[in-house]
């Protein structure tokens, strides 16, 4: 369906963007996006994509809002303790955007369901965290062509890639598993609770991520793929390692 | 010849640094074998490493002015 006069007014900051225009913001509007976890990075990166035009978002996150996520989990409010997360947040989408299609998924991903709940060919953007749901999206994205979207954090530090990218029709970038083959990792290494993290940390992160998505689906030629970039807020200081795509994994 | 060490995430936990200078190591292999030496706490942790912004899949050699990152992956969201 093309844009209207009403979707006009309100993307008229970006339309002039030589980097979206009329024919980018028509590809955000057909565009379905796939967001596994609404905790910090998911609060933030939600909300933008939904601004932005995507015209279909769908939700995935079992977990409940709890005070202690309030301190960087800023798209829920006290009033939501206790609610669903992917239900709390399609309220907020709706009343943001009428023009996003929002669905939520009131369950956490996992092998028995993944199947169900993903579809080939598509965007995913990784907002978990653990590392079990992160190789299980991974592995489900390289077996049904999706690009993965992906940023994690520890403590003042962000990681951040875009994985598994059709950068040539016949050519898909390096995936998480070609930068961490190892697996079995315990999680104890790295969880917001057991270290701590600032809650603007996993903001910006969704914010990168959703920059990633505009630009993949707008078809910019600036995609970050093949690339790890480690941003440290309390130095702010930004690096990039580029990744090798590993066919054997 | 000196090379610089990069820690990030949870292997500043281990090293209490961000970063060190290693002397007259010759390959990446051994520059981790001298890590797990000086920080033994570092075997039980999983991290890729990088030499000069490129991921390594096997050892290299190492020259004088080498940059050398440790990089375990992040899961918190």
């Amino acid at each position: 369906m093309e844009l209207s006069i009403s979707e006009k007014e309100r993307y008229a900051r970006q339309l002039v963007l030589s980097t979206i225009g009329l024919q980018g913001q028509q590809s955000l509007k057909d565009s379905t996006i796939y967001v596994v976890g609404a905790g910090g990075l998911g609060s933030t990166l939600l909300p933008y994509l939904a601004a932005a035009g995507i015209g279909k978002i769908i939700i995935i996150d079992g977990d409940l809002v709890q005070l202690n996520n309030l301190q960087r989990q800023v798209l829920y409010t006290q009033h939501e303790i206790g609610i669903n997360k992917a239900m709390a947040a399609k309220e907020k989408l709706n009343a943001l955007n009428k023009h996003t299609d929002v669905s939520s998924i009131p369950h956490f991903l996992n092998e028995e369901n993944i199947n169900n709940l993903l579809t080939p060919n598509s965007i995913i953007a990784d907002c978990s965290d653990n590392f079990k749901t992160r190789y299980l999206i991974n592995d489900y994205a390289v077996a049904n062509n999706c690009t993965l979207v992906s940023a994690s954090v520890y403590k003042n530090q962000l990681q951040f890639g875009v994985f598994n990218f059709p950068y040539l029709p016949d050519k898909r970038s390096a995936t998480f598993r070609c930068a961490f083959p190892e697996q079995n990792i315990e999680d104890i290494q790295d969880t917001c609770a057991q270290t701590g993290v600032l809650g603007l940390v996993p903001g910006i992160g969704g914010l990168l991520m959703a920059n990633e998505i505009i630009k993949i689906v707008t078809l910019s030629n600036q995609v970050q793929y093949n690339k790890l970039h480690i941003l440290d807020l309390q130095n702010l200081s930004l690096k990039q390692w580029t990744i090798k795509r590993n066919q054997d994994i | 010849m000196k090379v610089n060490v990069l820690f990030f995430g949870a292997l500043v936990e281990v090293t209490k640094v961000s970063s060190m200078v290693l002397n007259d190591v010759a390959n990446s292999e051994e520059a981790i074998e001298l890590l797990h030496k000086k920080f033994p706490m570092l075997c039980h942790y999983k991290f890729s490493m990088a030499l000069n912004q490129n991921f390594l899949t096997d050892s290299e050699n190492l020259n004088d002015g080498d940059e050398l990152a440790l990089l375990p992956p992040f899961a918190g969201g």
